[in-house]
């Protein structure tokens, strides 16, 4: 049997061949990367989208949490949003309205994450306590009117980060997590379908901070990492990932998958978003904002969202802007925090309503707020 | 398997631990050179960033997009619902938790 001093310098061989074959890789890629996407379009001669600082208003303001929000989801159709807050509730808001048709008192308080099914009739969330809850918003309150749990999903090591339902599957949700891995459960059971890293290679080596699934390919999602990578992943084959995108040099907080399914974009806490191409691996173009007069460090990027036809992304910062980004041509075209009737404090987290007709953003302030585009008079301008 | 008995103490045992953690290290070291074997192949058939921008840029704005100021049709008036209605909050029995 190979003495231990023998496996070490396997090991030693092993690691330096590893980290070879990675560095052939970068410089493949760089070679690959001709050109992004903005010096792309800039050449086709598109122009910036313009907007006047009160074409997005701000038509609804959501008060009544006491915390800090953390989390907040649309439903795919009505108009409600679920939002999660530090003061230890889930609050079920039709946002047209601006009622709260529900106020979930949690045993953990110390929520990060919720999501609202995709028949609006439940809603999940996750956080310190490692485990993911569901409630079934037709339950009866009980005598002290606290809504009880209908399911609690156990098994992570680690706190829930993040948690979304795979689109059109009621009985589906995938989870990310501290323990570095992102699972797939059975809602209706309660089990754990699949386990995506841990004890496997290609896992994420530091905590899991944000999933997002393709709603063009429901098998695939993407989760972004501590480890400054995102992942790709098949639902169907667990041990293994996809692809592993590079890239960032810090956490990555957020990941969204872009309207068409074949690109996603990132958020990290080096103060950049990027956009990533699914199939090919190759880093379509980075968002990163100007650095301060005073040479600070950037602020980190919370959140981000996409417009329906991908030409936005919205981006939330530590520092509390928002950033309006257009996508093809990498500028900001507008800033959220800047305006009037913006929060009061950083966007923790962002999501555009299905029709992709409003933004609402997510804040330490405790409140939420819905933008739109302002009032358009019929008919109006159509390119 | 070798264990160390009792008299050879700790030393073969914690060499014998160690062993099979660097075992699984090495495994999981060599899985990967395996997969990143595989991603440089893939890559030599990948074509460059700008052969699929075309595609992306004339997609992106074939979507009508109700938060652009300028977009293409068709419109949908379901957009404007955030300006419809009373917003009587007088009527909102609303607490503040």
């Amino acid at each position: 049997m190979a003495s231990v001093a023998d496996l070490k310098e396997k090991h030693a061989a092993a690691t330096a061949s590893v980290n070879s074959l990675r560095e052939r890789l970068r410089q493949r890629r760089e070679m690959l990367l001709d050109t992004d996407v903005a010096r792309y379009s800039k050449v086709q001669g598109r122009a910036p989208v313009s907007f006047n600082p009160t074409d997005l208003v701000c038509c609804r303001t959501l008060q009544g949490h006491s915390g800090k929000v953390y989390s907040l989801d649309w439903t795919p159709e009505k108009n409600w949003i679920v939002s999660a807050s530090q003061d230890g509730r889930l609050i079920v808001w039709n946002a047209l309205t601006s009622q709260k048709t529900h106020a979930i008192k949690l045993h953990c308080p110390w929520v990060m994450t919720c999501a609202f099914a995709p028949n609006g009739q439940s809603v999940a969330c996750g956080g310190l306590d490692s485990a993911c809850s569901i409630f079934n918003l037709n339950s009866q309150a009980d005598r002290d009117g606290n809504m009880p749990v209908s399911r609690i999903l156990t098994g992570h090591k680690g706190y829930v980060s993040s948690c979304q339902y795979v689109p059109d599957q009621e009985t589906r949700l995938i989870t990310s997590s501290g323990d570095q891995t992102c699972v797939l459960w059975d809602v209706t059971t309660g089990q754990r379908i699949s386990i995506f890293g841990g004890e496997f290679p290609s896992g994420h080596t530091a905590d899991v901070q944000s999933v997002s699934i393709n709603s063009s390919n429901t098998n695939m999602f993407v989760s972004g990492s501590c480890d400054a990578t995102v992942r790709l992943w098949d639902i169907r084959i667990a041990s293994r990932a996809v692809r592993t995108y590079h890239g960032h040099e810090g956490d990555v907080n957020s990941v969204k998958f872009f309207p068409d399914g074949h690109r996603f974009g990132t958020g990290s806490e080096d103060g950049t978003c990027r956009l990533f191409d699914m199939r090919t691996g190759h880093q379509l173009q980075v968002y990163s904002r100007e650095p301060d007069r005073n040479d600070n460090e950037l602020p980190a990027v919370t959140s981000i969202a996409f417009s329906i036809s991908g030409r936005l992304l919205f981006a939330g910062y530590s520092n509390g802007d928002c950033y309006v980004w257009d996508t093809l041509l990498a500028e900001v075209v507008l800033n959220l925090g800047n305006l009037q009737n913006s929060h009061d404090g950083r966007i923790s987290c962002l999501g555009m309503s299905s029709d992709g007709s409003a933004l609402c953003t997510g804040s330490w302030d405790k409140n939420l707020k819905v933008r739109t585009f302002k009032k358009r008079l019929f008919p109006f301008t159509t390119s | 398997m070798q264990v160390g008995g009792a008299a050879a103490g700790g030393g073969d045992a914690a060499d014998l631990r160690g062993r099979h953690r660097i075992q699984a290290e090495l495994k999981k070291l060599e899985q990967e050179a395996r997969f990143l074997e595989e991603e440089l192949e893939e890559l030599a058939k990948t074509d460059k960033v700008s052969s699929a921008l075309q595609e992306f840029v004339t997609m992106m704005e074939s979507k009508a997009d109700p938060l652009l100021p300028v977009t293409t049709g068709p419109v949908n008036q379901s957009w404007d619902r955030w300006f419809e209605g009373p917003q009587d909050l007088r009527r909102c029995k609303c607490w503040f938790l």
